[in-house]
């Protein structure tokens, strides 16, 4: 248990001490301790439930403490804990034929986060909260993975329906009348935001993993550990949940490739936020990381800055925090080099994003931004004047995408 | 007057979603405890099934009514459809154009669409029926609206070790919730303890979970130490049995959708220690048949039939002659299961 800058609301502080498979003698005394305390115990079953980390907040209260929590408390947590649980199997078991589907029709996938992240990371499928099938596929081949899906009794859901659909392609498919609901992907994609995952190094390393009687091929750890980082990011470390996977998997995985792992994630451009994943892992939930791994972050400030700032919503002055509206910024902020990082604040004050024009407290470079983006209007001005719109489009592309 | 219909409570049953809604209270909480494994809070777009509870006072508030072309199946009194004793309910089964009918009299009458996903239950003054017997309506409704979906029941007692389910079949009073916790405390993982899930995967047949509480008899009770000295939070009183949720008592967790191995006919024997039989597949077909629950729609008793015989094809059955060892069970049981893996 770290020193914080920022601490953490009473019931969450008790959430982050639950939110894990192991944890030492000292620390299963501290939840003790706190549970004899006086706790609102709803706060905590709401928050829990928000960061979907229930079935670890059940697991570690029932064995350590159940006697000391309110009946009713417990009993909502276990029925929901167990309900959980049989959807996740079901889904799980659901996942293992969809997938020998696709093998059947010699269709390349990867089950990304979900049953397959549960059962490697937790060695548990019923320990992670997920509640549909995120499939990694070739881009070329969206057209036969509908095919099987449709087969398969699936039917494809309109973007238009949906609500909170963010930005990126949209190929999410439901069983009729049932929960099971399969989301196609080749990137991951957000406001501003762009990850390639359709990547030759993350089909030439997919490992088997064990779901059940099915084995399907899942990424490799090193991969998946890029992947949980920069989803992560993506939502501005939003749930405890997604911290959780990256400290589980580096307790389930102690031998990682971390040559491969950061020589990768320089070459995508992700390197920091590989780094911030691994010090919220760490600050938060005491994931092990050897001294060499830390010594990889450990002079980056905006690193160490954000990594007390997230998960918002757990903090005592969430006003501290970096909320998910607040993404963008988080990403100007991450960018690997000073040379993105400008190229991104420029994509920024074109779009006149509301960033720029109200940037929160914690982002250092605010006022230069403020400033670049005045700087840049008249020109904007200009351009939009003067350039006709083909010769717009093509310097709008060398801004986007690095000239 | 039918009430009008408020709260909703949302399942999913092995990936069939199921909408349950009633105004009453006394109609919401037997099956919101008797489904609690798989409560979800929303659905998300039209659900698989839908069943709606109303309270009505009078039976002739049912708005139900039965046209001249209906066709009585059945009537009787206890087992209309399963084989729950103890419930000793009048019935009459009645097929009216797509509906299945069910009156039970002066407690309330059940109408199944089947095609449809689609019940509705009208229960008579429900605030003075038992909660286990609107649970049982309820199990009812389910089942039928389930097994046109391919999941069967039988009335029975499973658990799993390591992959594999053992089925232990049988009408109250011949050891099968004995034998159960038996097992059970020896680390299977439980399956069910009255009604567990069968679904045909096309190579062979899959047990899947439908954990509800155990119900004990007092002389069950008195076997297992444990239940001996179980306090009142642990091992509820009821109406005509005591109950308890095995995690409450033992280190088990709900197991896996898996293979049944093992089918187990239990009777209790007046000797020291117990002792299997193996069974003929037709003899112990005989003896399974009666543990389903009655269906009415020819080709869905041709389905069920099948899943059945399938199920004895795959599996060994034994007669297990039920002795005073009851707490070495496992020793007996476990090597059958370890040799088949």
């Amino acid at each position: 248990m770290l020193g914080r800058q920022f601490s953490w609301r009473r019931e969450a502080e008790v959430l982050v001490w639950c939110a894990r498979t192991s944890m030492p003698e000292e620390l299963k005394t501290c939840i003790r301790q706190r549970a004899m305390e006086p706790l609102d115990w709803s706060v905590l079953l709401n928050l829990a439930g928000y960061h979907g980390v229930l079935p670890l907040l059940y697991r570690n209260v029932s064995a350590l403490c159940s006697n000391l929590v309110p009946a009713d408390t417990l009993a909502r947590l276990r029925q929901k804990t167990q309900a959980g649980a049989l959807l996740n199997r079901s889904l799980a078991h659901e996942l293992g034929k969809v997938c020998e589907a696709f093998d059947m029709q010699g269709v390349p996938v990867i089950p990304i986060k979900g049953a397959t992240l549960a059962v490697s990371a937790y060695d548990d499928v019923t320990l992670r909260d997920f509640s549909d099938m995120d499939l990694l596929i070739p881009e070329r081949a969206m057209g036969e993975a509908r095919a099987i899906l449709l087969a398969q009794g699936y039917e494809q859901k309109d973007p238009a329906t949906e609500s909170d659909h963010e930005e990126g392609p949209y190929h999410v498919f439901i069983k009729k009348r049932t929960l099971f609901r399969v989301d196609l992907q080749w990137v991951m994609a957000h406001q501003h935001f762009m990850f390639h995952l359709d990547r030759p190094e993350f089909w030439a390393q997919r490992r088997p993993v064990i779901l059940g009687n099915t084995v399907v091929q899942g990424l490799a750890p090193e991969d998946l550990l890029i992947v949980l980082c920069v989803h992560g990011s993506k939502h501005a470390w939003e749930q405890l949940k997604w911290v959780c996977d990256v400290a589980e998997l580096l307790r389930s995985h102690p031998d990682l490739d971390w040559e491969r792992i950061f020589s990768n994630a320089s070459a995508w451009g992700c390197r920091r936020l590989i780094c911030i994943g691994l010090s919220l892992a760490y600050h938060v939930l005491d994931a092990p990381l050897s001294e060499g791994v830390r010594a990889r972050y450990s002079g980056d400030m905006d690193v160490e800055m954000f990594s007390e700032r997230m998960p918002a919503t757990l903090l005592a002055d969430p006003r501290e925090g970096v909320h998910e509206e607040q993404a963008v910024a988080l990403y100007f902020a991450l960018k690997d080099s000073w040379w993105e990082q400008w190229r991104f604040g420029l994509v920024l004050c074109r779009d006149e994003s509301s960033m720029v024009k109200s940037p929160p407290a914690w982002l250092h470079s605010r006022r230069s931004l403020t400033y670049v983006s005045r700087l840049i209007r008249p020109f904007q001005w200009a351009v939009r004047s003067l350039v006709p719109a083909p010769i717009r489009g093509a310097l709008n592309r060398w801004v986007e995408h690095g000239g | 007057m039918v009430e009008r219909v408020m709260d909703e409570s949302c399942f999913s049953l092995h990936g069939t979603s199921v909408r349950y809604t009633t105004g009453s209270p006394t109609l919401a909480d037997p099956v919101n405890e008797l489904l609690r494994h798989f409560r979800q809070d929303s659905l998300g777009e039209a659900p698989a099934l839908t069943i709606q509870f109303y309270a009505v006072q009078n039976r002739a508030d049912v708005p139900l009514t039965i046209s001249a072309s209906a066709c009585r199946l059945a009537s009787g009194t206890g087992e209309a459809v399963g084989d729950q004793r103890a419930t000793g309910l009048p019935y009459e089964v009645t097929q009216d154009q797509g509906l299945l009918i069910a009156d039970f009299h002066r407690v309330g009458v059940l109408a199944i669409d089947g095609t449809q996903g689609y019940a509705k239950g009208y229960l008579i003054n429900p605030e003075q029926l038992p909660a286990t017997l609107v649970e049982y309506l309820f199990h009812l409704t389910l089942i039928e609206l389930l097994r046109r979906r391919g999941l069967y029941t039988i009335h029975a007692t499973a658990l799993e070790h390591h992959g594999r389910a053992v089925l232990i079949p049988g009408n109250s009073g011949r050891g099968k919730t004995t034998s159960f916790i038996s097992l059970l405390r020896s680390g299977y993982r439980y399956l069910s303890d009255d009604h567990p899930l069968l679904h045909d995967s096309g190579a062979h047949i899959e047990v899947l979970p439908f954990p509800i509480k155990i119900n004990v008899t007092d002389a069950t009770v008195q076997f297992f130490p444990e239940l001996r000295k179980a306090s009142e939070r642990v091992l509820h009183p009821g109406v005509y049995k005591r109950y308890f949720n095995a995690e409450d008592l033992y280190p088990t967790a709900v197991g896996e959708r898996c293979q049944p191995a093992i089918v187990l006919f239990p009777h209790v024997v007046d000797a020291p220690q117990s002792r299997l039989e193996l069974l003929p597949k037709s003899r112990a077909l005989e003896a399974l048949l009666p543990q389903a629950l009655l269906v009415y729609d020819q080709a869905v008793a041709r389905r069920e039939f099948q899943v059945l015989a399938k199920l004895v094809q795959q599996v060994d059955c034994y007669r297990l002659h039920f002795g005073q060892d009851i707490l070495d069970l496992p020793k007996l049981i476990t090597p059958l299961l370890e040799k088949g893996r």
